[in-house]
C-alpha cells in the first residue's frame, strides 16, 4: 500500500534558523508522535514506532539513512526502512523537505512517500489510511510548530515524570475550548474545497485525486517545550508514547482539515531520520 | 419393492450428523502427539529473499522446529500442473516454500512447529526476513509489455492458445452488425464453510494425510510424484469436507509441506487456515479480460465470433491453472449457431496468488462473455433479447448437434426451457411494467436479464483429455458389496464435499439392487477403503461415478443372477429379478438377494466360475460430455438515485436431464445461482497498486446471504442425456454458469435507456451510480 | 489467526474494574467482543489485559428515569431492539440497533461497547448523537457526564479517559410530537453502513418544527448534519424538504474505501437523508 503526503507550509522564521532547526535531531525527533530511538551506531541508527489508534496497534522497528543533504538548495532526502516488531509487514518511507526563503519567513516543502505491507495494509476498510494520515499530520503539524519557534536554545534536561500531569493540566480546558469551537465551526455551511484539497494531498494507491497542496497555518509554541537531551526518549512527552488522537483533537494549532483518503500508516521512519540527519 | 427411488425427493441421508454437529472435519480430528503448524507468509507482492532467520523461533517455549525455504530446498520439489493445455506453456518452478523469492503476498516463506497453535502463531513473530522488494506486476495488459517488470525470466506470458473453427474473415467481412466489447471477469476468491485443514501423521514408513480437499486419489499420486515418498506408503483421507466450489481441487503447498514434516520430525502435525489467510492463499478464481466481437446479419443471425482473453495465472501454474480459461475454447459458442468461430487466450503471470478452478472453472466466463454480447446484439438491433436467441440457437429436432467449436450436444430444448422460464417469469407484464416506468421516468427502474445457457459438463471422457494434453483421465470407479445380511456397501472414487453422495448413491443401488434405501451405506475419501477413483469436480459425480455404481450394482445383479440360477437349478436366462428377489420365470420359486449374499459369503455351493462374496465394481469412462442447460430469467429493480440493485424475481427453468434427487438439485441450483449473483454484485478480490491483497476479511470481501437473495423460481424441463445409462448430466455449476449474465443483463437492461451498455462487475451501487452520470438521476 | 497472549481478569464490582483499567493503559475492557476480538484475532491489538466486565449487573438493563432512560452500557442490540422502553421512549435507537450487524452480533454486542469503541461506520452512535444522548463515564473519582457531541473525538477514539468504563447512556425524552427513522445504506445485510442516517423529526402543523439528523460513516466520527438541521427548521412538508436536505454533507469528510469514493458517500448522505426526514415525518 503505497502513498503519497505532501506538506506544505510557512514559517515565520528566516531560512537559516529554520534550516539549523531542521537539522537538529534533537528538537526535530520529538515532532514525530510515538517514537523511540534505540541504537546510533556509525552511520545507522535504529528505532522503534508505536501507532495506537483505539485498540489497534501496530509496532515498527527500523533503521533510516541520508540520500543526501543539500546545503545549498536546503533540501534532504532520507530514506528509511522498518519492521513490524510482532508480524512480517514492513514499511518503508522516503522523505523530501525542502525550504525555499519566503521574504522572512521559510517556506518549507515535506514530500513523504510510504509503502506499508502486511496485516495493516490489508484491509479494504480504511483503517491504516486514518491512522496514517493522522500521524503524518500530527508530525507536519508539530514540524511547523518547531520551525516556527524563535528561539533555538531552549534545549535542557527533560523532567519526564512531572511533563505528563502538568501538561494534563494544562492541557484540559484548552481541549475542552478546542472542542467546542469545532462544533461550532467546522460544522457549517459546505466546506467543498477544504475536502477536496485534503483528499488531493494524500494519494492513495487506488483512488484518484490531484497532489493538492495542503497548507497548515504556522503554530505557536507548545505551552511547555518538553524536550529530550541525550536521552533516547524522543517523543515531547511521555503520553505522547503513542499516537493519541484525542490529543491531535484537542490542539488548536494541528486541528485536522480533514481526514486523509487512502492514506496509510508507515509514519515512522521520518523521525529516524531526521534524527540520523542531525548526527 | 414398489417406489422407485430415483427420482424421489429423498432427505439427505447425511444432513442428520452434519447439522447436529457429528462431523469429522480435519480440524476436529487429533492424534497423539500432534503438533501444530503455522507458515510465515509474504507481505511483499514481489522480492527476492536476502536473509531468513528461523533462530529466534526455535528457543521459545513450545516450539519444537522452525523452517525456512532453504531447509525444505532438496525434498519440496515443485508444485504440479496437470494440464497445461498449449503446447508452448511454460510451467516454472513452484516451490511449495519459497527459498529464494517471493511473487505474491502470502506465499509461505517460513514454518513453526509448536505444541499448539498459540505458541506457533508466537514464535512466527520472532522469525526475521529481510526482502529485497521488486516491482509488482498486477496489470495483465502492461505485464505483456516489452518493458515490464518479470516475473519469472522466461517473461510473464505463460501461454499462447488459438482455435479457429470456419472462416471468420469471410464471417465479418460486409458483416451488416459487429459489436465489440471487452468485458472484466473480476478475481474472485472462493469460500468454503470449512477453511482447508490438513493433518498428516507417520509411523516412520507409511503417512496419513487428513486433508479437506476434494480429490483424495489425485492428491495422493502427486504427493508422491512431488515429494518422492513412494506412493504404496501413502494413504490420503478427506474426512467431511466442507464446500470446495474448486478451492479443494488443488494440491496445495502446505499438503506437501505437512508430509515433509511429519517426516522430518516423525511426528504428526497439523495446518488449519485462518479465514484472512484463507482469503490470501486459497487458489482464487476468474480474472480475466475479455475482447469479444461478434458478427450477425441485419436479422440478427450471428454469422461469427471472435475471442480474445487474457487470463490471469497469478504467479505460478498451480494444479489446473493454465487449462481452465481453455474450458472456454469450446464454450464460447454456446447454444448458437454460427459459420465461424475464433478463440485466443494468452496466459499471464502476475504477482497474484495463482488462479485456478472455481464453481464452472472457464465455463461461467465464457458464458457471460457470449450471453453478455448477445444481449448487445439484440440491443443494436431493437429486438427482444429472447427473440435473437431464438433465432441463432439450436433448434431441438437438430440435436444431435455438432457446434462451430466440434462438440456434439446430444440432447436439448432450448424452446421449451425458455417457454417455461417465460411464463414462470410473466415475462411480457414485465417488460409492460418496465415500458411504463420508463414513460414515468420513475426513479426505480426494471430491467429484465435474459442468460439462456448451456455447459460441458461432467468432464470425463479420458480421450479428450488425453488428446487435449491432461496428465489424468476422468473415469470413474464404483464397487459394491452385497453383505452377508443383505446390506449394501456402495465405495465410490468420487469424493463428495456437500454434494449428497450418499444420499444419491443409495438411491440408485436401491433400485439397481431392490434393496431399501436405508440399506444402502456409501464409503468414499479414503485412498485406503477406496483406493480408485478421480474425484469431485466439474459437475461429473453423478453423470460418471453415479453411472460407476450403477454398473457395479448391474455386475452384482448379473452374479446373483448366476447364483440364484445355480441354487435354484435353472439357467440364468430363466431368472427374472424383481423387487430385491431372483424368481424362476413362471413359478414361485426364488432367492432373495440376501439369501444369495449369505450364499456367497460361506461359498459353500458356489457355481463354477463364481466367486464367494456378493459384490463386483465397476469403470466408467463416456464417450462424450453431457450438457445441461437453461433458460434464467432475472428481474431488477434500480434505484438510479443511489445505484442500488435489488432483485426483485429470479426464474430458472433447467435441463439437467433425469433427476435422482430432486431436493438435492434444488440446492445446488440456489446455492449455484447464489454464487453467480455473488459475482454480479457483490464479490471481488481487490489488490492495491503495489499487490496487497485488500480483501482479507470478509468486511471487505463482501459475501451475500440468505437476506440479500429473492427467492428463486425453479423449474426443470427434462431432456436426458444419450452418454449415460440414467440420462443424468450433472447440475453442480448450472446455477453459478447461468446466473452472472442473466443479473448483470437485467441491470444493463435497466440502464439502457441512459445510453449505459456496460457495468463492471461487481455491480456496486457506486458503479451503477456513476454509471448513471455523476450526479446520478434525479426526479 | 491467532491472539497474542494477554491477561484476564473479571472483576465483580464496577470499581474493582475502573481501577484494573487504571493501573494498565495497555489493558483493555471486553463487554460483547464483537468489535475487540476480530482485531485480537487479526493482532491489529495487542492488549496486556482484557477486563471483562459482563457480569456486572450494574451495567445491564434499560431503565426509565422520568424525563430520560438510562441504557445500561452492558445492554445488548437485541435488548435495545426488543425493549418496550425504547420502543415507547426513544424508538429510533430501537430501529438502529435492529440494523447493527446479523442477529448473532446483536445478541452479543453491547450498547456501550459499540458506542465507546466509536466506528463511525457502527450504527448506534450516529442515533445516540442525534438524540442528544448523554454518556456516563464511571472511574474510581466517581461518575462524570459527558453529552455525545463531546464523546466522539476521531476515529475510534473517545473522550473516555484511562480508567474511566462507559457504564451507559442516559437518552431524554423527547416528547410527543416527533417522527424516527434510521436509513441504512449496505452492500449486504449484514455489512457496515456504507452511509447510515439517524433522524429524529418534530412535526408541527404540516411543518417540520425541529429535525435532528446523525450521519454514520461520513467521517472520522458520527456527526451530526447541523447544516441540513437548521434549513429544515420550519420547512413544509413537500418538496422543499428536498432541498433542505441538500445540506446534509456539509462539513463531513467521509472516508475513502472499497465501497464508496467521498464524493458518492456525500451523495447518498443527500439522498438518505431526504427519505429519512420524510418517513420520519410520515411523509409521503
Amino acid at each position: 500500500m503505497a502513498m503519497r503526503f505532501e506538506h506544505e507550509f510557512t514559517v515565520p522564521v528566516p531560512i537559516e534558523q529554520a534550516w539549523a532547526v531542521l537539522l537538529d535531531v534533537e528538537r526535530v525527533a520529538p515532532c514525530l508522535p510515538g517514537a523511540t530511538l534505540d541504537i546510533f551506531e556509525g552511520d545507522e541508527f535504529t528505532g522503534r514506532m508505536k501507532v495506537k489508534v483505539g485498540p489497534i496497534t501496530v509496532t515498527y522497528r527500523g533503521s533510516a539513512r541520508f540520500e543526501d543533504v543539500d546545503k545549498d538548495s536546503y533540501a534532504l532526502t532520507i530514506q528509511a526502512s522498518g519492521k513490524e516488531a510482532r508480524g512480517s509487514g514492513t514499511a518503508s518511507a522516503t522523505v523530501k523537505a525542502r525550504m525555499r526563503p519566503a521574504g522572512e519567513a521559510t517556506l518549507v516543502t515535506v514530500e513523504t512517500s510510504f509503502n506499508v505491507t502486511g496485516r495493516p495494509a490489508q484491509f479494504g476498510r480504511g483503517v491504516m489510511a486514518e491512522v496514517g494520515g493522522r500521524l503524518i499530520e500530527r508530525f507536519a503539524g508539530n514540524l511547523a510548530a518547531l520551525l516556527s519557534e524563535s528561539t533555538v536554545e531552549q534545549v535542557g534536561p527533560l523532567q519526564e515524570q512531572d511533563a505528563a500531569p502538568d501538561r494534563d493540566r494544562a492541557q484540559g480546558p484548552e481541549q475542552d475550548r478546542v472542542q467546542d469551537r469545532e462544533q461550532d465551526q467546522g460544522r457549517g455551511p459546505e466546506q467543498g474545497s477544504a475536502q477536496g484539497s485534503a483528499q488531493g494531498s494524500a494519494q492513495g494507491s487506488e483512488q484518484g485525486g490531484g497532489q493538492e497542496e495542503r497548507h497548515l497555518s504556522a503554530v505557536p509554541a507548545p505551552e511547555q517545550d518538553v524536550r529530550p537531551a541525550g536521552t533516547l526518549r524522543t517523543s515531547l512527552s511521555p503520553d505522547e508514547e503513542a499516537l493519541d488522537l484525542l490529543e491531535i483533537a484537542g490542539r488548536p494549532l494541528l486541528k485536522r482539515l480533514a481526514p486523509v483518503a487512502g492514506a496509510l500508516v508507515a509514519l515512522l521512519a521520518i523521525v529516524w531520520v531526521i534524527r540520523r540527519l542531525m548526527r | 419393492m414398489s417406489v422407485q427411488e430415483v427420482g424421489r425427493p429423498r432427505r439427505r441421508k447425511e444432513d442428520a450428523r452434519l447439522l447436529t454437529g457429528r462431523t469429522r472435519w480435519t480440524d476436529n480430528l487429533t492424534r497423539p502427539g500432534l503438533l501444530h503448524v503455522m507458515f510465515l507468509r509474504s507481505p511483499m507482492a514481489h522480492a527476492a529473499i536476502s536473509r531468513v532467520d528461523v533462530s529466534g523461533a526455535r528457543g521459545l517455549p513450545g516450539v519444537v522446529a522452525a523452517f525456512s525455504g532453504q531447509d525444505f530446498a532438496a525434498e519440496q520439489g515443485s508444485l504440479p500442473c496437470a494440464w497445461p493445455r498449449a503446447a508452448d506453456t511454460v510451467i516454472p518452478e513452484h516451490p511449495p516454500m519459497a527459498v529464494s523469492g517471493v511473487r505474491y503476498v502470502g506465499e509461505a516463506v517460513a514454518c513453526v512447529v509448536a505444541t499448539d497453535r498459540y505458541r506457533a502463531a508466537d514464535a512466527l513473530e520472532a522469525i526475521e526476513i529481510d526482502y529485497e522488494p521488486l516491482p509488482a506486476v498486477l496489470d495483465m495488459e502492461r505485464a505483456l509489455a516489452g518493458d515490464s517488470p518479470k516475473v519469472h525470466e522466461t517473461g510473464n506470458r505463460a501461454f499462447d492458445f488459438t482455435s479457429t473453427h470456419g472462416d471468420v474473415e469471410a464471417a465479418f467481412r460486409d458483416a451488416p452488425v459487429v459489436i465489440d466489447r471487452t468485458y472484466v471477469q473480476q478475481r474472485l476468491i472462493p469460500n468454503a464453510m470449512e477453511p482447508r485443514s490438513v493433518l498428516c501423521d507417520t509411523d516412520g514408513e507409511t503417512y496419513t494425510m487428513w486433508s479437506a480437499t476434494q480429490i483424495p486419489h489425485i492428491l495422493k499420486v502427486m504427493l508422491a510424484m512431488v515429494t518422492g515418498v513412494p506412493e504404496h506408503t501413502l494413504r490420503v483421507i478427506a474426512p467431511d469436507v466442507g464446500g470446495g466450489f474448486g478451492s479443494k481441487l488443488q494440491v496445495t503447498p502446505e499438503e506437501v509441506l505437512c508430509l515433509l514434516l511429519a517426516r522430518k520430525l516423525g511426528r504428526p502435525v497439523k495446518w488449519t487456515e485462518s479465514r484472512s489467510e484463507g482469503n490470501l492463499t486459497v487458489h482464487h478464481g476468474r480474472d480475466q479480460i475479455q475482447r469479444i466481437r461478434l458478427a450477425a446479419d441485419a436479422d440478427g443471425r450471428v454469422r461469427g465470433l471472435q475471442v480474445r482473453l487474457l487470463a490471469d495465472m497469478g504467479a505460478y501454474l498451480a494444479l489446473l491453472t493454465p487449462a481452465v480459461p481453455l474450458l472456454g475454447a469450446q464454450m464460447f459458442n454456446a447454444i448458437y449457431k454460427m459459420d465461424a468461430y475464433e478463440f485466443a487466450c494468452t496466459g499471464v503471470f502476475t504477482t497474484k496468488m495463482p488462479t485456478d478452478a472455481y464453481r464452472g472453472a472457464g465455463r461461467p466466463e465464457a458464458t457471460f462473455g457470449i450471453e453478455r454480447i448477445m444481449d448487445e446484439l439484440a440491443a443494436e438491433l431493437r429486438m427482444d433479447p429472447l427473440e435473437v436467441r431464438r433465432r441463432n440457437w439450436i433448434r431441438q429436432e437438430e440435436f444431435p448437434y455438432t457446434t462451430i467449436s466440434g462438440l456434439t450436444y446430444d440432447s436439448g430444448n432450448y424452446e421449451a426451457a425458455t417457454d417455461r422460464a417465460t411464463a414462470l417469469f410473466g415475462y411480457d407484464k414485465l417488460r409492460a411494467e418496465q415500458a411504463d416506468r420508463r414513460d414515468k421516468g420513475d426513479p426505480v427502474q426494471l430491467g429484465i436479464g435474459v442468460s439462456t445457457y448451456t455447459e460441458m459438463c461432467g468432464l470425463a471422457p479420458s480421450r479428450w483429455f488425453g488428446s487435449n494434453n491432461a496428465g489424468a483421465g476422468g473415469w470413474e470407479h464404483g464397487s459394491v458389496r452385497v453383505l452377508p445380511t443383505g446390506k449394501v456397501e456402495v465405495i465410490t472414487g468420487s469424493t463428495p464435499h456437500g454434494q449428497g453422495h450418499v444420499t444419491a448413491w443409495s438411491q440408485i443401488a436401491a433400485d439397481a439392487l431392490g434393496v431399501p434405501f436405508e440399506d444402502v451405506s456409501v464409503l468414499y475419501g479414503d485412498t485406503a477403503i477406496a483406493p480408485k477413483g478421480l474425484d469431485t469436480y466439474g459437475s461429473r459425480s453423478l453423470t460418471i461415478g453415479g453411472i460407476a455404481v450403477l454398473k457395479a450394482c448391474e455386475k452384482v445383479r448379473d452374479k446373483a443372477r448366476r447364483l440364484a440360477a445355480h441354487l435354484l437349478e435353472c439357467s440364468p436366462d430363466d431368472i427374472e429379478f424383481e423387487a430385491g428377489a431372483f424368481r424362476v420365470r413362471g413359478t414361485e420359486s426364488q432367492k432373495t438377494l440376501q439369501e444369495l449374499a449369505l450364499a456367497a459369503f460361506t461359498g459353500h455351493d458356489l457355481p463354477e466360475g463364481v466367486e464367494a462374496r456378493l459384490d463386483s465394481d465397476a469403470t466408467f469412462d463416456p464417450e462424450n460430455f453431457s450438457f445441461p442447460h437453461g433458460t434464467h430469467l432475472c428481474a431488477v429493480e434500480v434505484d438510479t438515485e443511489t445505484g442500488m440493485v435489488r432483485i426483485r424475481s429470479y426464474v430458472a427453468v433447467d435441463d439437467v436431464g433425469k433427476v435422482v434427487n430432486p431436493l438435492i438439485v434444488d440446492g445446488q441450483i440456489h446455492g449455484g445461482i447464489a454464487q453467480g449473483v455473488a459475482q454480479a454484485l457483490f464479490e471481488e478480490a481487490v489488490y492495491d497498486a503495489d499487490g496487497n491483497l485488500l480483501t482479507t476479511t470478509m468486511a471487505d470481501y463482501l459475501l451475500p446471504s440468505a437476506a440479500d437473495l429473492p427467492d428463486f423460481t425453479l423449474d426443470r424441463t427434462e431432456s436426458p442425456a444419450t452418454s449415460n445409462p440414467l440420462g443424468v448430466k450433472g447440475v453442480g455449476e448450472a446455477g453459478t454458469i447461468a446466473s452472472t449474465p442473466a443479473v448483470v443483463n437485467a441491470i444493463v437492461d435497466a440502464l439502457r435507456p441512459y445510453g449505459v451498455n456496460d457495468v463492471r462487475m461487481p455491480c456496486t451501487p457506486e458503479r451503477v451510480w456513476r454509471a448513471l452520470g455523476a450526479e446520478g438521476v434525479r426526479r | 489467526m491467532i491472539p497474542a497472549q494477554f491477561d484476564y481478569v473479571r472483576p465483580d464490582s464496577l470499581a474493582e474494574a475502573c481501577a484494573e483499567l487504571g493501573s494498565d493503559e495497555d489493558a483493555k475492557v471486553l463487554a460483547g467482543g464483537q468489535s475487540l476480538m476480530p482485531l485480537l484475532r487479526l493482532r491489529l491489538a495487542y492488549p496486556s489485559k482484557l477486563i471483562d466486565i459482563g457480569r456486572l449487573d450494574a451495567l445491564k438493563g434499560v431503565h426509565d428515569r422520568g424525563d430520560h432512560l438510562f441504557i445500561g452500557a452492558l445492554a445488548t442490540h437485541d435488548e435495545v431492539m426488543r425493549s418496550p422502553l425504547v420502543t415507547a421512549a426513544c424508538p429510533l435507537l430501537a430501529l438502529a440497533a435492529g440494523h447493527v450487524a446479523d442477529p448473532a452480533t446483536r445478541h452479543l454486542g453491547t450498547f456501550g461497547g459499540s458506542l465507546a469503541h466509536a466506528d463511525p461506520a457502527a450504527d448506534l452512535p450516529a442515533a445516540v448523537l442525534a438524540l442528544d444522548g448523554v454518556l456516563v463515564a464511571a472511574s474510581a473519582q466517581g461518575e462524570r457526564e459527558i453529552p455525545a457531541a463531546r464523546f466522539f473525538v476521531d476515529y475510534l477514539e473517545t473522550s473516555l479517559r484511562q480508567g474511566e468504563i462507559l457504564s451507559g447512556v442516559k437518552i431524554p425524552k423527547l416528547g410527543p410530537g416527533w417522527g424516527f427513522h434510521y436509513e441504512k445504506f449496505v452492500r449486504t445485510a449484514q455489512a457496515w453502513a456504507v452511509v447510515g442516517v439517524a433522524v429524529a423529526v418534530k412535526r408541527s402543523n404540516g411543518s417540520i418544527a425541529e429535525a435532528r439528523i446523525g450521519l454514520t460513516n461520513m467521517g472520522a466520527t458520527p456527526l451530526r448534519a447541523h447544516a441540513a438541521e437548521a434549513a429544515l427548521r420550519g420547512v413544509e412538508l413537500g418538496d422543499q424538504v428536498r432541498q433542505a436536505c441538500e445540506e446534509a454533507a456539509a462539513g463531513s469528510s467521509p472516508p475513502a474505501d472499497l465501497h464508496a469514493q467521498p464524493d458518492y458517500r456525500r451523495h447518498l448522505a443527500r439522498v438518505l437523508t431526504h427519505r429519512a426526514v420524510r418517513a420520519a415525518a410520515g411523509s409521503p
